[in-house]
This record gives C-alpha cells, sequence and structure tokens, in this order.
C-alpha cells in the first residue's frame, strides 16, 4: 500500500530546486511513513543528494513543502528541524576525541554530565564501539568512523535520519556487513530511515520502499518487489533490474501474453491488461538470466544473434548478444562455465512470464 | 656500488645549498655572538676580549624601557592584526575562485613597491593637513586636527598595517582548507550559527591563526624603521636602538649583545606560546 498524508511523518510537496538556471528537482511529492526504510534511488545527478539536503535544511527549495509530521519546517534553520544526518565522508569532527563527537548533539542542548555520559555509552554499545571513547576520528578505520557517525546522528533520537550514501567509501565485504547491521538497527530503534544510494543492490536489500529519481522526478516508487519485477518504464527495468529493453510491434495476442515482431524475429510478454492494438509499436523488459539461448531456432518465439566476447564479473558471467538490428543483449549465467563461443549465431527465447511492457503510458497496475 | 654511487651524487647536489646555510646565516649569527663579548673601543671598532659588561649595560632603566616598549607594541600590534585580519581572512576564504583571485591580487599589490616609500605615503597621510584629518573634519567628527604623527597611534597604525598581509594570508590558507561539511554536521545535530563557529570553525582554523600570530610578533619585535619615521624619534624600540649602536653610536659590541638578547626573547616567548597553545604544526610554516 502507497503511504498516505495520514501516516506520514514527513512529506513533501511539489519540492522545486535549481541551480544556476539547471533544475535539478522539477516538483517532488513524496509521502514517508513512520518507521519506514525509504531509499532515494538514482545515477549522480538525479537530484538525490540536493532532496536529502533540502529535508535537513542545509538546502533551501525554490518552492514547494516540506512537512515533517504535518508542520511545514521550510525556513527553519537546520539545527530547528528533528531530522539528522549522516554525510557521506561522515563529516566527523577531526579536533574531537570519539567522545565528544558522539556527545557533541546533548552537549549544545546543555545536558548534564551523568546524562551525557550514560546516553554517549548507550549509543556507542549500540553500534559495538565501547571503549574507544578517547580515540581521535584519525585513529579510526573506515567502517569504525561510519558507526560513530551513526552513533553521534541518532543520540538525539531525530524523528527521520537521513543518510547519504554512507557506505559509499567502503568495501564490498564490509559494505554488505554494514547494510545488514544497518537494517538491523533500524528496525531496532523503529527510526524512519531515508537512505540515499546509487547502488540498486542495496536499495533491494534494505529498503521497506524504494523511491527511484530520475532526471530530477519520481521515476517510479513501490516496494523492492514491485519496482524488480515491475518496471514500469525502460529507465526502471534497465536501473533496478538491469533488464534488456527490446523493441517491437503487436502481432499476436493470446489471452494474458502478446507477441512482439522486429527485424530479428518475435517475443513473447505479458500483457499489463490494458488495450493493445496489433500492430502498436511496444517496448519489454526481460532480465539476463531468464533468457534462453540455443543454437537451433526454438518452436515458439525467438529473436537470433550472434555471440560476442563474454566477461565473469561479480559471480555471474555476462554474455553480450548482438542482434542482427545492432541491439545489445545481455545474458547472465551463474557460474564461469558457457557453452557458446564468441562469433556464433544464436536464437534466444523466453517464457512470456519473464518479460514485462515498460514505457505505456496509460499503464496502471 | 651504484646506489652510492647515486647517494653521493645526491650530496653533491644539495652541498651548496647547505655550504651557502652555513656561511651566510650560521657563520654570522657566530660572529655576532663573538662580538657580543667583545670590548669596545671609541672610534677605533672593538677589541676581541672575554667581557660581560655589553649585557650588565642593559640593566640600565633607559634600555629596559626600550625593551618593554618594543614588547608592547609587538603585543598590541598582534592583537590588532588578529582582530582585524582574523574575520579578513575568514570572509576571504568564503569567496568565490574569482572573489579570492581579486583578493589576494589586492593584497599583493602592495608589495611591488617598496615598504619604506609606503610608509611615506602613511607620512602624508597622517600629517596634519593630511586626508586623514581632512576626512575626519569633513565628517565632523572633530573640530580641529588631530596629530597623529609622531604618537604611538602612527607607529601602530603603520606596524599593523606593514603586518597584516601575513596574518590574512595565514588565515586564508587554513580557512580554504576548512571542510564545511564539518559546519554542516554541526548545524544538523542542533548548533546555532554562532555556536558552530567557536565549536567547529574557529578551532579548525586556529593553527592558522597562530602561525598569523607568530608571523606578526617576531617581525614586529625587530621593526624599527616605521616607529623611527611615524614615532619621529620618541619611541625607541630596540631595534632602532640595535642600529643606533651599530651606526651613530659606534658601539658594535653593545649592538651585537642587544641583539643577541632580543633573539633570545622572541624564541623564548614562541616556546611559551607553542607550550601554552599545545600546537606543534602550524600552518603556512614548517
Amino acid at each position: 500500500m502507497e503511504p498516505n498524508e495520514t501516516d506520514a511523518i514527513l512529506q513533501l510537496r511539489d519540492v522545486k530546486k535549481s541551480f544556476d538556471g539547471v533544475e535539478v528537482l522539477k516538483g517532488i511529492s513524496l509521502c514517508v511513513r513512520k518507521g519506514d526504510f525509504v531509499t532515494l534511488l538514482g545515477s549522480s545527478g538525479c537530484g538525490k543528494t540536493t532532496l536529502l539536503r533540502i529535508i535537513a535544511g542545509l538546502t533551501e527549495p525554490d518552492g514547494g513543502q516540506v512537512l515533517l509530521e504535518g508542520h511545514d519546517v521550510l525556513g527553519q534553520p537546520p539545527e530547528k528541524r528533528d531530522v539528522n544526518t549522516i554525510f557521506q565522508n561522515y563529516a566527523l569532527f577531526p579536533h574531537m576525541t570519539v567522545y565528544q563527537n558522539v556527545a557533541y548533539a546533548l552537549k549544545i542542548r546543555g545536558v548534564g554530565k551523568p546524562e551525557l555520559d550514560r546516553r554517549v555509552r548507550e549509543m556507542l554499545s549500540l553500534v559495538q564501539m565501547e571503549g574507544s571513547e578517547r580515540k581521535t576520528p584519525a585513529q579510526l578505520s573506515g567502517g569504525q568512523r561510519q558507526r560513530i557517525a551513526i552513533a553521534r546522528a541518532l543520540i538525539n533520537e531525530p524523528k527521520v535520519l537521513l543518510l547519504d550514501e554512507p557506505l559509499g567509501a567502503l568495501d564490498l565485504q564490509l559494505r554488505r556487513q554494514m547494510q545488514h547491521e544497518l537494517k538491523k538497527l533500524q528496525k531496532q530503534l523503529g527510526t524512519t530511515f531515508i537512505y540515499v544510494t546509487h547502488d540498486q543492490e542495496e536499495a533491494i536489500n534494505m529498503s521497506d520502499r524504494i523511491v527511484l529519481l530520475h532526471d530530477g522526478g519520481i521515476e517510479q516508487q513501490g516496494t523492492p518487489n514491485e519496482i524488480y519485477d515491475h518496471p514500469r518504464t525502460s529507465y526502471a527495468a534497465r536501473f533496478v533490474g538491469s533488464a534488456n529493453v527490446l523493441h517491437g510491434t503487436a502481432e499476436h495476442i493470446d489471452g494474458s501474453s502478446v507477441t512482439l515482431r522486429n527485424d530479428c524475429g518475435t517475443m513473447l510478454s505479458l500483457t499489463d491488461g490494458s488495450q493493445i492494438r496489433s500492430g502498436e509499436s511496444l517496448s519489454l523488459a526481460v532480465r539476463g538470466e531468464n533468457i534462453e539461448i540455443s543454437r537451433e531456432k526454438p518452436a515458439g518465439a525467438s529473436i537470433c544473434g550472434v555471440v560476442e566476447a563474454n566477461s565473469y564479473a561479480g559471480g555471474m558471467l555476462r554474455i553480450p548478444v548482438r542482434l542482427c538490428d545492432g541491439t545489445e543483449v545481455i545474458i547472465t549465467r551463474q557460474g564461469i562455465h558457457f557453452d557458446f563461443s564468441a562469433g556464433e549465431t544464436v536464437h534466444l527465447s523466453w517464457p512470456a512470464e519473464a518479460a514485462v511492457l515498460v514505457d505505456r503510458e496509460e499503464v496502471r497496475s | 656500488m651504484n646506489a652510492l654511487k647515486g647517494a653521493g651524487r645526491w650530496w653533491l647536489c644539495i652541498a651548496p645549498m647547505y655550504l651557502f646555510t652555513l656561511v651566510f646565516v650560521l657563520g654570522p649569527v657566530l660572529y655576532m655572538v663573538a662580538v657580543s663579548f667583545a670590548q669596545n673601543e671609541a672610534g677605533t671598532g672593538f677589541r676581541w676580549a672575554f667581557t660581560l659588561e655589553n649585557f650588565s649595560k642593559m640593566r640600565d632603566p633607559i634600555y629596559l624601557q626600550c625593551f618593554r616598549e618594543s614588547f608592547q607594541l609587538a603585543l598590541s600590534t598582534t592583537v590588532l592584526n588578529a582582530l582585524i585580519g582574523y574575520p579578513f581572512g575568514y570572509f576571504m576564504g568564503r569567496l568565490s575562485a574569482k572573489g579570492k583571485r581579486i583578493m589576494m591580487f589586492l593584497i599583493m599589490v602592495p608589495f611591488w613597491t617598496s615598504s619604506l616609500i609606503r610608509l611615506y605615503g602613511w607620512l602624508i597621510l597622517l600629517q596634519a593637513k593630511g586626508a586623514v584629518n581632512n576626512l575626519l573634519l569633513a565628517l565632523g567628527i572633530i573640530d580641529a586636527p588631530l596629530k597623529i604623527l609622531y604618537t604611538y597611534p602612527a607607529v601602530l597604525i603603520g606596524m599593523v598595517y606593514g603586518l597584516l598581509p601575513f596574518m590574512i594570508l595565514a588565515v586564508y590558507t587554513s580557512v580554504e582548507k576548512m571542510d564545511w561539511t564539518l559546519v554542516e554536521a554541526s548545524r544538523d545535530l542542533g548548533a546555532s550559527r554562532a555556536k558552530a563557529f567557536f565549536t567547529v570553525t574557529l578551532p579548525m582554523t586556529l593553527p592558522g591563526l597562530m602561525s598569523g600570530v607568530i608571523l606578526t610578533f617576531v617581525p614586529s619585535m625587530g621593526l624599527f624603521f616605521i616607529a623611527d619615521l611615524l614615532g619621529g624619534n620618541k619611541i625607541v624600540l630596540v631595534g632602532s636602538l640595535i642600529q643606533d649602536q651599530m651606526t651613530r653610536g659606534s658601539n658594535q659590541p653593545f649592538a651585537a649583545a642587544l641583539a643577541l638578547v632580543l633573539a633570545a626573547m622572541t624564541t623564548l616567548m614562541l616556546w611559551g606560546y607553542r607550550k601554552l597553545t599545545g600546537t606543534s604544526e602550524l600552518e603556512g610554516m614548517l
């Protein structure tokens, strides 16, 4: 269910921002439900960090509203807003010890020494950094700095925690571990997290909801499953599912599936339930792991192409196949074994369930 | 073998620099130390000896007064410089790249002219019928021309003017390097603008301010021509005294002893300052 105005802790209404005449945010409207882990996903330059800074109060938007628990917070300086940020480079104070860093927010508020001590110890144990009170940030590793930044931001018990690509500087193994820990922490505390990343894997692993941003607007939002299985646009299909997007004209509609034809053959896709006219040009998205490959032309729908040099990355074999019209289709397989060699002509096919139609203006799921 | 040859050549390259330093820096200092213990002979120079006479002579109240005035002037110059130079350097560091270039240019322009000539400029500005008095009269702030020239304030103005660029540039260097997300983090965590400045910006730029303090304090202990020109011989600093003893007084051993004590005092104060502020690294200096 989409979050609505009644259960939203944070609401954005038509938020706009331009820098030097370039429109970075083109009117973003968004509801964030209390206790959700929401990810703002997008490539660099899509405006996700700007949006986060607007929520934090570090950047003023040109127009729109930002409501925190129903109250418009625009015009309030960052120190007055009940949100805290974890910055991309952590922004730990280098001239202070770990203890002073974590205690900073409470000290500013004038919390007394015994209470301060207790809270700092509590936060440090929450992020498993007990005993590091007297170290300086320079003496910590990347992962440890990350933990201190989390402790420092959470000590204020913010209504919303904003995280700006917090794992970007860590190596892959540590990043996976921190993903898991962040998610656990968020569940345990019940704090609303708004998490900015360009990494779709991170977004899928951690989020209750993903908001996919593209070119200053919201491309699609929903649960990770919704976006992964039912991308509405070719951009969403490519970005979140690394899917192949292929074009053709509708030829034959049979119940829940449709056959598309182009110069390289025919392809199957699920229909989206809306009216499709024969001859209409359509786009479908299909993920590499669902594509069958064969030397003989299969009985049903198939397209043909030529195998190109494959590559191995991230536990997956990526096999590019060049179609006769020049389009490149990426097929993925587990492991490193693959029976076809570069230059061979092959036929590609997939069951209708493996493909969805995208870029349909009138689509309502 | 090859490595040895390489190392030998490396030494050959830097040896001239060491030799130069040895001959032209360490040499004169040692010479000055030796002369400070020598016996003055009026008219003919000095005779090599070992006497403490030159040092005991300094206990004369006239000379003590001279040291005290020099120290006071250096201190006021430094404090004023910090009060003016810090905000200046801070705002300069926050300008756009183009703004920074323009400001840097404006700060550098005066250096193209001899400092002596620039001081003559102040002479003209500060005199009874000079621009400063005319402006104050025109604005109705004063009724009769002020006597600024040949007073302590004139000397102070000249000193602050002469040394301000060093303070500005030292502060600017550290403000330039400042990571402003730290200030954002501080605001985000609940600090007001002022609180963020005092808890984050100021401590982070302190090394710049401190090297600015040293860069202005040390020279102002020895500068004499500003006081001579703008103070009209009424304010005698250690620097002027040394120069006077070297030339007119022709008492080289006493001049050497004065210079040695001045250098020792300055070093001691720097050491104390470093102990007090607990810094070992200074921005823009080694």
